[in-house]
């Protein structure tokens, strides 16, 4: 059985399907005990090949080292019947791009966006971990506008 | 871990319920949690590795500068104030429940006693004195309602201690200090 909605993993159960990724499909997810929605990312629909296996894992620990509020959290990694998945949390506003086809927005939103990018950027550099993919598709906003940075799929970890 | 005492339904539901407080909340200044589920009918929550020791254990060490002292602060006030504004009242704020980041961050942590307010007001826990008394609120050692202000008297407490050097109540850490706070 693939993962999809009903699909147990650890505490989390999947339910409807919200997009599809660079690297697979992304669901919500609840946790009954913590009544807590997340996010489920997949990684199928492509061959999971070592290679994007490791990329993949290397993303999820990329963003479990990071605390910082502009920083997407990572709740759990594991895999389902040989199929890897993270657990992540659920930003409930949707993309920047999202956002952007729907007009521009005032200039105080504008910096309140880019301050927040700035911040978690400048977090993630001080670790030692470049995005590489930093554009408004990969920037999540919350209730509150605070911007999120998401999908580390291609960070990489300067040595030294 | 919920083991040593017997996990009785009340307690139980007193543990689900500290993770779901802190689940709903995403602050730099407040502890987060990863995973709540029952090992062998032992309830368990993970929540993140704050490495710095608490609070309490920094102050063990001997007095804090002010600087030091205005950030950790800083951080607690900002952690309570989010927390409030989500109708959670934390109920045990004292430098035993502050954490500390590499970095110093202060991180709220232990929400055992929080309460989630109902509207406007909230009800007490009849005949159930909880916190602890050195840093408690005069309303919640004497059983009353319990708000955001409760929670506010124990960060001007942590001030004191952390800026005069010595706690508001001496001598006294535990229950018999309610009759000098009142």
């Amino acid at each position: 059985m693939p993962i999809g909605p009903g699909t147990q993993l650890g505490q989390y159960e999947v339910q409807d399907f919200i997009g599809q990724g660079a690297m697979g499909f992304v669901y919500r997810a609840y946790h009954k005990h913590l009544e807590r929605t997340g996010a489920v990312k997949v990684l199928q629909g492509i061959a999971p090949d070592p290679d994007t296996t490791a990329r993949f894992r290397h993303e999820a620990q990329a963003i479990a080292q990071m605390r910082h509020p502009n920083i997407v959290n990572v709740y759990d990694f594991g895999e389902h019947e040989g199929v890897p998945y993270m657990i992540i949390e659920y930003i409930p506003g949707g993309s920047l791009a999202n956002r952007l086809s729907q007009g521009k927005p005032d200039t105080s939103t504008a910096l309140k966006y880019l301050r927040g990018i700035a911040a978690g950027l400048d977090h993630a550099h001080g670790l030692g971990i470049v995005h590489r993919d930093v554009k408004p598709a990969n920037v999540l906003l919350e209730k509150d506008d605070t911007p999120v940075l998401a999908d580390f799929g291609l960070a990489k970890l300067l040595q030294g | 871990m919920l083991q040593a005492l017997s996990p009785d339904p009340d307690t139980t539901a007193r543990f689900r319920h500290e993770a779901q407080a802190i689940a709903q909340m995403r602050h730099s200044n407040i502890v987060n949690v990863y995973d709540f589920g029952e090992f062998e009918g032992t309830p368990y929550m993970i929540v993140e590795y704050v490495p710095g020791g608490s609070l309490a254990n920094r102050l063990s060490q001997g007095p804090v500068t002010h600087a030091a002292a205005l950030k950790y602060l800083r951080g607690i006030a900002a952690g309570l104030d989010y927390a409030h504004g989500l109708g959670i009242v934390h109920r045990d704020v004292k430098p035993a429940n502050v954490l500390l980041e590499k970095d110093d961050t202060p991180v709220l942590a232990d929400f055992g006693l929080a309460k989630v307010l109902q509207g406007s007001s909230l009800k007490s826990m009849t005949g159930v004195t909880t916190g602890t008394p050195a840093y408690m609120a005069p309303e919640q050692v004497m059983g009353h309602q319990v708000g955001p202000s409760a929670d506010r008297y124990s960060l001007a407490t942590i001030a004191y201690e952390l800026l005069a050097g010595v706690v508001t109540v001496p001598g006294l850490p535990q229950s018999n200090s309610v009759n000098v706070v009142l």
